[in-house]
């Protein structure tokens, strides 16, 4: 098992990892021949499921991979120690090499970072995340959640602009209702006894793909409503440190509200690997709560 | 003692009480005449810091009454450091003085204006005035007996540099080690003995080499490797950092201690204004590799380091009937109160240590004998002193133990000492309400949770750190 390479953009492996800090303590990475994972399943309580998807072009050069199961490998790691790590590699580094390793007989994710001291002299620092590897019994075991088709996807307002409204909302109750139809509204309600909160968005673009769907069977201005833990719903807006081009809500009835966050390009001009697509996306799977 | 704080040296005043508040829960307090000592240690003695302000360094400077007394006191640190936390922008003025009764304070008594406290007043414009009367505790001061002549290793580097290491290692690291070899320095958040939990949350692994070039002095003969614990490493590092003077250390090797030093910059010019910075001295512990290197008791070391360490006999108040100082500063430990001849109990109980002492070591000597084993009664010093270290474990800070029997705060011991003469003369109203406190018996249990502190008794405090030892 053999993993070894440069990390190009540093900067958006930290973003990453940043959005995902307040999920999960730990994550379990994949990485493939084409594209890097990252994978959290929260506990059943929370029922909050991640699952992202970097292509390695984008961050990556000089990548190998090798393995005994279709050269993919997983690993199970502790966000906030690879959230340090690869803080060190902000301010100037040289260069980052990302490889997977053994120190004292543990397996480790080693960052080396190479950098240079306010003197002009190296400075090399190595920061080993402390990983456990995953046998191909539990590889198995790991699947993304199986969800029917959505009824609607619609296009969400500015992220900074939900995030300031539901940093609010908080404080009211512990479940947030996301209500949407195909006029393009969408109204993000919470309630308890005493106060009852909505926040309306207006003009918001929906996905043509829905209406070719079989499943169109309400009205334009009827709504689908999925109701979700304010928790899982504030975790999700912590997708804001990728700055993300577009998100994508999707509203499955009675089963999951689903986010797509994609990560865009432009915002690191730093990396001429990148096209406008975009790069790599978060996938949010919040399951639905019954009031 | 009376000092003036410069308001523009508030800051600097504050950042060092800062970094002793970071260091331990109390500071010390030694008022001399040519200067203010502020000393701190932490609770499992593996740190120590001494902070040196020179009489210039103050708008006025008054240490005492009589040119050859030293007060000594201790005060909390929260407190203390608190009161300069806030807003200390506007401040024109900053006096500190210690406020001594002029006679012992009578519980029962509502005059109040004679009472022991340390009295912190900032003037603000439009003659607002905030003031802050904290209890102090009249007790004997610690001096590092580390002499920075016997390191064999040295460097100087800027507290910038310096904090960029440190920087990176994760938040719960409790140890760091550095490796120092004539060529390369490399910085470590992990321990090579240490064992590895097979945990995928295991902390963070980080390992720094550093060019020595980078350093302003760099003098290393052999290959050192030292352990320290990272906390106070840390306190260190801000208080350099923020006053952006160098920290220079010596060392010789693992389980003897690393002497930080951080004294003002030498490139200021002007040689009166670098004599009014303070200078800040800290001795951090090291874990010693392997057992040979740790001695086995407190006892041994003065024997066979005697020609390396100079243990100076400590600052000494000259009073007739204190106990002359022994060769080895460990003979005053604790216990060593019994031996004491019970002095003339007559005197103020609120003059210096040394008058305190005696006044009180008739009392102490009660209060001793008759406290149960466990809190550190005269039956439990050879626990203490038999504990010995186990393979890794952090050398001791040879420091000479108090001689004046700590714990007893201004307003107890007076408590104390109109308990003890209350029957003579007691004021007729008054019998009723103080008798019980005339009766010794009756008066243990709660003098045990009143008057001192858990360090005293011998209750071990909290280690920082798991693999750190109690010292004494």
């Amino acid at each position: 098992m053999r993993f070894r390479t440069l990390v190009t953009n540093s900067n958006l492996l930290l973003r990453i990892v940043q959005s995902i800090d307040k999920l999960s303590k730990t994550a379990i990475l994949k990485l493939t021949p084409t594209k890097l994972h990252i994978i959290v399943i929260t506990d059943i309580d929370s029922g909050l499921q991640l699952w992202s998807d970097v292509v390695n072009s984008a961050l990556f050069s000089d990548y190998h991979i090798e393995s005994a199961q279709d050269n993919e490998i997983y690993v199970e790691f502790n966000i906030d120690n690879l959230q340090r790590a690869l803080r060190s590699t902000q301010g100037g580094a040289l260069g980052v090499t990302l490889k997977l390793t053994k120190k004292q007989g543990m397996p480790v994710l080693s960052l080396i970072i190479r950098s240079q001291s306010a003197g002009g002299r190296d400075i090399s620092l190595c920061q080993d995340v402390p990983v456990r590897m995953l046998s191909a019994q539990q590889m198995a075991q790991i699947g993304e959640p199986q969800v029917p088709e959505g009824q609607i996807h619609i296009m969400m307002p500015p992220l900074n602009n939900v995030r300031s409204i539901a940093e609010r909302m908080k404080s009211v109750g512990d479940r947030v209702s996301v209500s949407v139809n195909r006029d393009g509204d969408m109204n993000v309600r919470v309630a308890n006894d005493l106060v009852d909160i909505t926040t309306f968005f207006r003009g918001l673009e929906t996905l043509t793909y829905d209406t070719q769907g079989a499943a169109v069977d309400r009205g334009p201005n009827e709504f689908y409503t999925a109701v979700v833990d304010m928790k899982n719903f504030v975790r999700f807006l912590q997708s804001y440190h990728v700055a993300p081009k577009n998100i994508v809500c999707c509203v499955v009835e009675h089963h999951a509200l689903v986010f797509y966050v994609y990560i865009g390009s432009s915002a690191y001009a730093d990396t001429a690997a990148l096209n406008e697509t975009a790069c790599g996306s978060l996938t949010y799977f919040l399951p639905v709560r019954q009031i | 003692m009376e000092a003036e704080v410069p308001a523009a040296s508030l800051k600097t005043f504050y950042r060092a009480l800062q970094c002793l508040g970071s260091i331990g829960e109390d500071i010390w307090i030694e008022a001399r005449t040519d200067r203010l000592e502020l000393i701190g240690k932490n609770a499992s003695q593996s740190a120590y810091a001494r902070i040196v302000f020179p009489a210039e360094f103050f708008d006025a400077y008054d240490a005492g009454e009589s040119d050859d007394s030293v007060f000594r006191c201790r005060v909390q640190a929260k407190q203390l450091v608190g009161i300069f936390r806030a807003r200390t922008q506007a401040v024109e003025k900053c006096v500190l003085s210690i406020e001594q009764a002029s006679e012992p304070v009578h519980i029962n008594s509502s005059a109040t204006q004679s009472e022991c406290r340390l009295v912190v007043r900032l003037a603000y414009k439009q003659r607002v005035f905030r003031t802050h009367r904290l209890f102090y505790e009249v007790c004997e001061t610690f001096h590092s007996t580390y002499d920075r002549r016997d390191c064999k290793g040295q460097w100087r580097v800027a507290a910038a540099h310096a904090a960029s290491w440190v920087a990176h290692f994760a938040r719960g690291s409790e140890e760091m080690t550095l490796h120092m070899t004539t060529s390369a320095v490399r910085v470590r958040s992990w321990t090579a003995g240490s064992v590895a939990q097979p945990d995928a949350t295991r902390t963070l692994h980080t390992e720094l080499s550093v060019d020595p070039a980078d350093f302003d002095m760099y003098h290393v003969t052999h290959p050192v490797e030292l352990t320290l614990a990272l906390r106070e490493f840390r306190a260190v590092l801000k208080y350099a950092e923020r006053m952006s003077a160098p920290l220079s250390a010596f060392f010789d090797r693992p389980g003897w201690p690393l002497l930080l030093e951080v004294a003002p910059p030498p490139n200021i010019d002007a040689r009166d204004h670098r004599q009014a910075l303070p200078t800040a001295e800290f001795v951090l512990a090291t874990v010693a590799d392997d057992a040979t290197h740790a001695p086995c008791s407190n006892n041994t070391t003065p024997a066979t380091r005697a020609p390396t360490r100079i243990l100076p006999v400590p600052d000494y108040i000259d009073t007739g009937s204190a106990p002359s100082p022994d060769a080895s500063p460990y003979a005053h430990s604790r216990s060593s109160f019994a031996q004491w001849s019970p002095g003339n109990r007559s005197d103020s109980l609120l003059a210096t240590p040394a008058s305190a002492r005696r006044a009180n070591t008739a009392v102490i000597d009660s209060v001793v004998a008759s406290l149960p084993n466990s809190l550190g009664g005269p039956a439990s010093q050879p626990v203490l002193e038999s504990r010995v270290p186990t393979a890794r474990a952090y050398r001791l800070l040879d420091m000479p133990r108090p001689y004046a029997p700590p714990g007893l705060t201004d307003s107890q011991q007076s408590d104390e000492h109109v308990a003890a003469e209350e029957p003579r003369n007691a004021p007729p109203g008054m019998v009723q309400t103080t008798l019980p406190f005339a009766n010794p018996t009756v008066q243990r249990p709660q003098g045990n949770t009143d008057y001192s502190s858990d360090e005293e008794l011998g209750a071990t405090p909290p280690p920082p750190s798991k693999r750190m030892r109690a010292l004494f």
